[in-house]
């Protein structure tokens, strides 16, 4: 093919099933660091983030046929990394996440680790202190830049529960951040 | 058809969840949101506080993979070589042969016709051997009938 990146990515998948190297290396280019990063806003841990990573594409390579058009590409393999991260953290013993109802209680030491940090650290240590849920609810629609349904159908929820777990998480993170920054970021929801 | 309206209560629900992008927003509500803006100061308002909070978020950057993991990555198929089955279109042909070839061999294998002729070929044969016996012999004995006894060594 004279340009991998002209095709779209239910086409170049269709090309990976029939095993093309090429079709698979472009998916990798496309969704890789996308991949690695909702991997460690969910684990907090590079090496095991790039674990996830490897089995993802592995399970890409392996099981392409498997991939059914009703979902996009992206949303197939952000399932599969949610799911092996998921699996990562029960298997760790951070099974139990903070349940989604629980406001995050702010530790004097959580608060001395947002103290004098500012702006992006601030915003990465207030994203650490999510639940699973909340935290990748938020990565997957503000930084993964997946819709609402797709957000949903990656974490097996309704979307009005998604809206739930977004409005939960950004209220604690602005509640975090407001804490350490210092700025007002006004009541909704 | 008439458009939906939205309440600054399902505005705010929503401000809340998804933000002040209206592209992030449900497909569905987005027109009545963008109206709803248009038409109301405190929607604007809201919308506005928002939109720092999201200013915020938005400093999040993606990481960049580093060469050797990508490497890595990009050398999956050459460690997890996957035994692929050819399209099916393809496997026709040799299908089509395959069950033909096998279909003979199970008729040859048990029809009863093969059994007769077998039992007939055997017997056929048996006769044959048998008369082409009798016809040595008795040329055999014929030959000594010329000879007197004396004459055998």
């Amino acid at each position: 093919l004279q340009n991998e990146s002209e095709h779209d990515d239910g086409s170049l998948i269709l090309r990976v099933a029939e095993g093309d190297v090429a079709a698979y290396r472009e998916l990798v280019r496309r969704h890789g660091s996308s991949l690695y990063h909702f991997a460690v806003r969910l684990t907090r841990d590079s090496a095991e983030s790039e674990d996830i990573v490897q089995e993802t594409f592995l399970r890409l390579w392996q099981r392409a046929k498997d991939y059914s058009p009703e979902a996009r590409v992206t949303t197939w393999l952000h399932r599969i990394t949610h799911n092996l991260a998921v699996d990562r953290l029960r298997a760790r013993g951070r099974a139990e996440p903070l349940s989604d109802d629980e406001e995050v209680p702010i530790s004097a030491r959580q608060h001395a680790d947002l103290e004098g940090q500012r702006s992006r650290e601030a915003l990465e240590a207030a994203l650490a202190h999510l639940p699973e849920r909340q935290a990748a609810a938020i990565a997957l629609v503000n930084f993964q830049g997946l819709s609402g349904r797709e957000a949903a159908s990656v974490l097996g929820v309704k979307e009005e529960a998604l809206e739930s777990l977004l409005a939960r998480g950004r209220r604690t993170l602005k509640t975090l951040l407001s804490k350490s920054l210092g700025i007002n970021f006004g009541e909704t929801g | 058809m008439k458009p939906q309206t939205m309440t600054i209560e399902r505005f705010n629900q929503l401000l809340a969840a998804y933000g002040a992008k209206l592209e992030s927003w449900p497909e569905q509500e987005r027109d009545a949101a963008r109206a709803l803006v248009a038409s109301s100061e405190q929607a604007r308002t809201l919308l506005l506080t928002e939109a720092n909070f999201d200013g915020v978020l938005a400093q999040i950057e993606l990481p960049k993979l580093s060469a050797d993991f990508e490497r890595r990555l990009n050398e999956i198929p050459l460690r997890a070589p996957v035994r692929r089955w050819p399209p099916f279109r393809l496997l026709w042909p040799g299908l089509a042969w395959t069950a033909a070839a096998s279909l003979g061999i199970a008729l040859g294998t048990l029809s009863p016709l093969g059994d007769v002729s077998d039992d007939v070929g055997v017997d056929a044969t048996a006769q044959v051997q048998t008369t082409e016996t009798d016809e040595v012999l008795a040329l055999a004995a014929g030959s000594l009938g010329d000879l007197s006894l004396e004459e055998l060594p």
